[in-house]
């Protein structure tokens, strides 16, 4: 006699959370290089800067975090062709990032603890008055929000990053190329509320992150800008075609 | 669950270009359908509708009663498989062969590594480093293992050799007799296939041209041979879809209108006046209904 396939509802295992773990863990991997190169720039360029690990990845953290935006959006089409809704890879991928986010951002916490502690054992040049770890905020010395404020802006960019990877993969180039200028407003309002983020790098006198308007307000506009954002992503993946040649 | 799938007026275009028209038709759980067309008939646009990977732009589908796009329950029941694009896909077949298991609720990891052994399918090489035919291997045991209730293989195996083919096609029954399922396997190389077929669908330039039991169709389907004004005379009043000349020969194919007429009686007829009278090919029967079409 014939067997019947197995119930088919076996697993009611959320699929979202499943999408969320495989993301995080293949970005986690591909973070694990970036971090790695970072350390290396780190100890032997940058070493003797007044700023700490932590103050200096920033720049480049976000960079990396939009590239990977642009480049973990490409996740979609696989997931969709193997079952997956697309409301499940959403969710599934706001997760990861936001993890991924958070992740790095106490990574290099860590690791400026680290710092700390080899130069308050070791007389390596520093001056430790006007050295400061995990000064990244004027005026705010604590770690918490330090690390918060880090995770925050860098999860900006990565979404600022899958909304252009969706205008490209979406639409005609052209439109592709209306979705940059149009994350690159938004990255440039944001620098309103952060000073010096449009252009973030390893240089010496750009890395602190200062917020011009009062603290709350430009923490206020970052979580406004990462939901605006998720609204977009979320209505641009809702129903969005699968192109079978690409996949 | 029973996975019938129900298709109505299924019409789908890519801005000035009409993929699909006005499709309506309903296969059945548990069977294996054949979907037949030329390349650009629109097999591949038809199975990705069926597979939620975009909307029609009109008409509906149904899948187990209800419409599958974004529907969780129904979409990790279906299973798509074409040759994919893995140029990029660094992972190794094994690694990718265990994410695909997580989400399909049926997969058998054992019967996946029995065609591993099967196919001899490197399972430990990045995938981008596999040849075209194991890539293509991979595809195929990722939808037979899958064990969706609705698989889907779109001209995957065309990067197979014959023998791995062959095997591809005995698995397919061997696997439906253990837990049947509902197959759709689009083609346009028929002759070996015809076999596997259940029923089989005729796509040709959008439009559903014929759905019929694969044996039943083949019946209505005659080829007679003879001197050309005898066998001229003997069909003028049947449907003729195919005509070849050879000398003072000709070779006639005549279909049956529809599928009560007995085809028997006109072959036994044909013999009898000393025509060469042999049954057609699935594969004749295509090309010439799919030719006949284009002219008109």
């Amino acid at each position: 006699m014939k067997k019947r396939i197995p119930d088919i509802m076996k697993t009611k295992t959320l699929i979202s959370s499943k999408v969320a773990a495989d993301l995080f863990s293949i970005q986690v991997k591909w973070s694990a290089w970036f971090i790695a190169v970072i350390v290396l720039l780190y100890v032997f360029i940058i070493f003797h800067s007044e700023q700490g690990i932590f103050a200096l990845s920033y720049g480049s953290t976000l960079i990396f975090m939009l590239v990977l935006g642009i480049v973990a959006g490409n996740f979609l089409p696989f997931y969709v062709k193997h079952g997956v809704t697309r409301k499940n890879y959403y969710l599934g991928s706001v997760l990861a990032a936001f993890g991924l986010s958070f992740a790095l951002s106490v990574v290099f916490c860590l690791l400026s603890g680290i710092e700390s502690i080899i130069y308050a054992n070791f007389d390596l040049g520093i001056n430790l008055e006007s050295f400061n770890s995990l000064l990244i905020i004027e005026g705010s010395t604590n770690w918490y929000s330090s690390v918060l404020i880090y995770a925050l802006n860098v999860y900006a960019f990565y979404l600022l990053g899958w909304f252009i990877y969706l205008g490209f993969y979406r639409f005609k180039w052209v439109t592709g190329i209306g979705f940059c200028l149009m994350a690159l407003l938004f990255a440039f309002l944001h620098g309103l509320f952060w000073k010096e983020q449009l252009l973030p790098s390893f240089a010496h006198e750009i890395a602190y992150i200062s917020a011009i308007v009062p603290l709350y307000i430009a923490i206020l506009e970052t979580v406004v800008l990462i939901g605006l954002l998720l609204v977009l992503i979320r209505l641009l993946t809702k129903k969005i075609p699968i192109n079978v040649d690409c996949i | 669950m029973n996975f019938n799938v129900e298709v109505k007026d299924l019409f789908l275009s890519y801005k000035d270009f009409v993929a699909l028209k006005y499709l309506s038709f309903r296969l059945e759980d548990k069977k294996i359908y054949g979907l037949i067309g030329r390349n650009g008939a629109g097999k591949t646009s038809l199975l990705s509708l069926l597979a939620s990977l975009r909307e029609p732009t009109k008409g509906s589908i149904t899948i187990a009663g209800v419409p599958p796009i974004e529907n969780p329950e129904i979409m990790q029941n279906v299973a798509f498989i074409h040759q994919a694009d893995y140029r990029d896909e660094t992972s190794t077949a094994k690694k990718l062969l265990e994410l695909v298991a997580q989400y399909r609720p049926n997969y058998d990891a054992t019967y996946a590594e029995y065609l591993v052994q099967r196919f001899n399918l490197p399972v430990d090489r990045a995938v981008n480093k596999l040849s075209q035919e194991m890539q293509a291997v991979l595809d195929v045991i990722i939808g037979l293992a899958s064990r969706a209730p609705l698989t889907i293989f779109d001209e995957v195996y065309l990067g197979m050799d014959a023998s791995a083919r062959m095997i591809f096609y005995q698995e397919i029954l061997d696997d439906q007799a253990k837990f049947p399922r509902l197959f759709i396997i689009s083609t346009h190389l028929v002759p070996e296939m015809d076999n596997l077929f259940d029923e089989v669908l005729i796509l040709h330039q959008g439009r559903l041209i014929l759905k019929e039991e694969s044996k039943a169709l083949i019946s209505r389907g005659l080829t007679i041979t003879g001197p050309v004004t005898e066998v001229d005379e003997f069909v003028q009043d049947r449907n003729v879809i195919g005509e070849k000349h050879l000398g003072k020969t000709k070779v006639v194919m005549v279909f049956a209108d529809n599928n009560t007429e007995n085809n028997e009686e006109l072959k036994k007829e044909a013999q009898r006046r000393g025509f060469e009278a042999s049954q057609i090919s699935l594969q004749d029967l295509f090309i010439q209904l799919t030719d006949e079409r284009e002219e008109n």
